[in-house]
């Protein structure tokens, strides 16, 4: 591979795993019209199941008894399974009791939960340290360890014996799977054509029979597990996790989700790859553009906001006269 | 079980603190065709969204087939036979007539009974059948008008609600609409509440009718009392 063709290679991983951070966005806004600003947060909490996943089955000497393909689709159904309810809770917790108020509550108590979620992934990972190839080591002094008590290394699940490329290859195919689900899903499904429904015009949902607040309960799961394969995925690309990582990687999927129009899951797509593409030419292509990287990142967000509001697949909001 | 299928007691709304309905009173025979009237911001609009469950009754009853659905959610109101039609905002621009027709069918589940309900709309509109990959956005306003209350025969509807049928229709359609209504309402002996601006048409095919203003009754009976009555001259109406 090419300078270049790694360079694009790396931008399409990068662009998917914010993409699918976008969706996140996409899912909660369309039923709610509401920015659920902690989308990031599970996404790392996400991250963070796994390894406690994969710690807890390594304990009870699991890895040892059963083949790999199996302890991974028990891992990756534990994260999914604990950010889907995570994802139910933020619902529950931090939005439905404003559903009344203005529409700046929900966005001050996702903030303040995504808050929460950070320090209790901070705290809780303390004393555990794992190296990057093999046996845990469980480290008594957490202070001793040099940035703290975090990062901590994601477990290698994807294709552990073969090169990154390969890894790397597979990072791309589930997300295009996925995301290939996900259309199916809101396309063929009578819940997920309710979700577009929601989306499209809630009132009119509801004059049509649709069981709105059940279908909003079931876009929070499946949002809560887009952003678990979100979470892994951003691991298995990174190598490492780090608690507070939810924040940066929450702003990102959020410009990508603007900058694609907030209600369009192709939208979505398109704004992480360009994030993706962004930020891995800026550091690849500029003498000390990693330093940098974010920040063009969010410049050319602004740029975007300010000459296509709407997003590239948005609607052109019109004032009624 | 009484002949009056939906009955609305002492109904009071309010839009945050400002009172909307103010004991609203008023009741549907069985198969009649009902109508309310009145000036602009009357509260039609709230008054049907209430019976609905999409405004919440501060005070007051809503009794729909002898039961009361004050607290029931309205979904559950619309899979036990209330019906909506608003047809200026009735379908969902962006989704083919299909997927707007199998929304509006969210609540059957018998995919046999769903089938034959579809060829009795195609019947009744040969046109959709020819539509079904088109956006609902791209039809005329009388084509969404007649796919928007074709889901009145899709669900098993006991009351037909209409709020504004007629709303921004060149008037040869109004009258397609109006005759279709009548139809509908001669064939399966379906009870129709018909909210309307367009007071002649509306009376033309009701039985009853009540005047809303300020988000009170004022007046009430039969249509053909209404018709001459000084209170449709008011010049507010
Ligand atoms: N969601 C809302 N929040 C606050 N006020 C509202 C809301 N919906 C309606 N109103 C107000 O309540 C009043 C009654 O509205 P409603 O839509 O029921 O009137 P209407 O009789 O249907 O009028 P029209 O003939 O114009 O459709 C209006 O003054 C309107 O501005
Ligand atoms: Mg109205």
């Amino acid at each position: 591979m090419n300078f270049f063709t790694s360079l694009v290679f790396s931008a399409i991983l990068l662009g998917c795993t914010y993409t699918l951070v976008a969706i996140g966005y996409c899912l909660f806004f369309g039923v709610l019209d509401v920015v659920v600003f902690c989308s990031g947060d599970i996404a790392i909490f996400g991250a963070f199941s796994i390894i406690s996943a994969y710690v807890m089955l390594y304990d009870l000497g699991l890895f040892q008894v059963l083949p790999i393909a199996v302890t991974t689709m028990i891992i990756l159904a534990v994260a999914a399974l604990l950010c889907a309810l995570l994802s139910i809770l933020t619902y529950r917790v931090s939005i439905k009791p404003f559903e009344r108020s203005s529409a700046l509550m929900p966005l001050l108590s996702t903030i303040a939960l995504g808050t929460v979620i950070r320090e209790f992934l901070g705290l809780l990972f303390r004393p555990l340290l794992m190296t990057i190839t093999g046996p845990i080591t469980r480290v008594a002094d957490p202070i001793n360890i040099t940035s703290g008590r975090n990062p901590q290394a994601m477990p290698k699940l994807i294709a552990p014996n073969s090169s990154i490329d390969v890894r790397n290859y597979i990072i791309i195919a589930v997300t295009f799977l996925i995301i290939l689900l996900l259309f199916l899903f809101l396309n063929k499904t009578k819940m997920g054509l309710s979700m577009q429904a929601i989306s499209q015009n809630k009132e009119l949902a509801y004059m049509n029979g649709i069981n709105v607040r059940k279908t909003i309960n079931i876009t929070f799961v499946i949002g809560g597990i887009m952003l678990a394969i979100g979470g892994f995925l951003l691991g298995s690309y990174q190598s490492v996790v780090r608690f507070d990582t939810g924040s940066l990687y929450g702003s990102k999927g959020f410009s990508a989700a603007v900058v694609g129009g907030l209600k369009s899951i192709w939208g979505a797509i398109i704004g992480g790859m360009l994030l993706g593409f962004v930020e891995v030419f800026v550091s690849g292509l500029i003498p000390g553009g990693t330093q940098y990287q974010n920040i063009i990142a969010f410049l050319v967000v602004i740029v975007f906001i300010v000459f296509k509001p709407e997003g590239i697949l948005g609607e052109k909001v019109i004032e009624k006269v | 079980m009484s002949n009056i299928i939906l009955q609305v007691e002492n109904l009071s709304t309010s839009y945050g603190r400002i009172p909307m309905l103010m004991g609203v009173n008023m009741s549907v025979h069985k198969g009649s065709v009902c109508t309310v009237l009145g000036p602009n911001g009357a509260g039609k609009s709230t008054l049907v969204k209430a019976i609905l469950g999409l405004v919440r009754a501060d005070k007051g009853k809503i009794i729909f087939m002898d039961q009361d659905v004050t607290h029931v959610p309205s979904h559950k109101r619309i899979s036990s036979g209330i019906h909506v039609a608003s047809p200026a905002t009735g379908t969902f621009p962006k989704m083919t007539v299909e997927t707007n027709l199998r929304l509006g069918a969210y609540n059957v589940d018998d995919k046999n009974i769903l089938e034959q309900r579809l060829e009795e709309v195609f019947h009744s509109f040969p046109i959709l059948k020819n539509r079904l990959q088109q956006k609902a956005g791209t039809l005329s306003g009388g084509e969404r008008t007649m796919l928007s209350i074709s889901k009145a025969i899709i669900n098993d509807t006991k009351i037909l609600i209409l709020d504004e049928p007629s709303l921004g229709l060149a008037p040869i359609i109004v009258e397609e609409v109006f005759r279709f209504l009548k139809k509908l309402h001669d064939e399966r002996e379906l009870t129709i509440m018909l909210v309307e601006q367009n007071i002649n048409k509306a009376l033309s095919i009701s039985n009853f009718g009540y005047v809303l203003q300020k988000g009170q009754i004022i007046y009430e009976g039969d249509t053909s009392v209404l018709q001459d009555s000084d209170i449709l001259k008011n010049p507010v109406m």
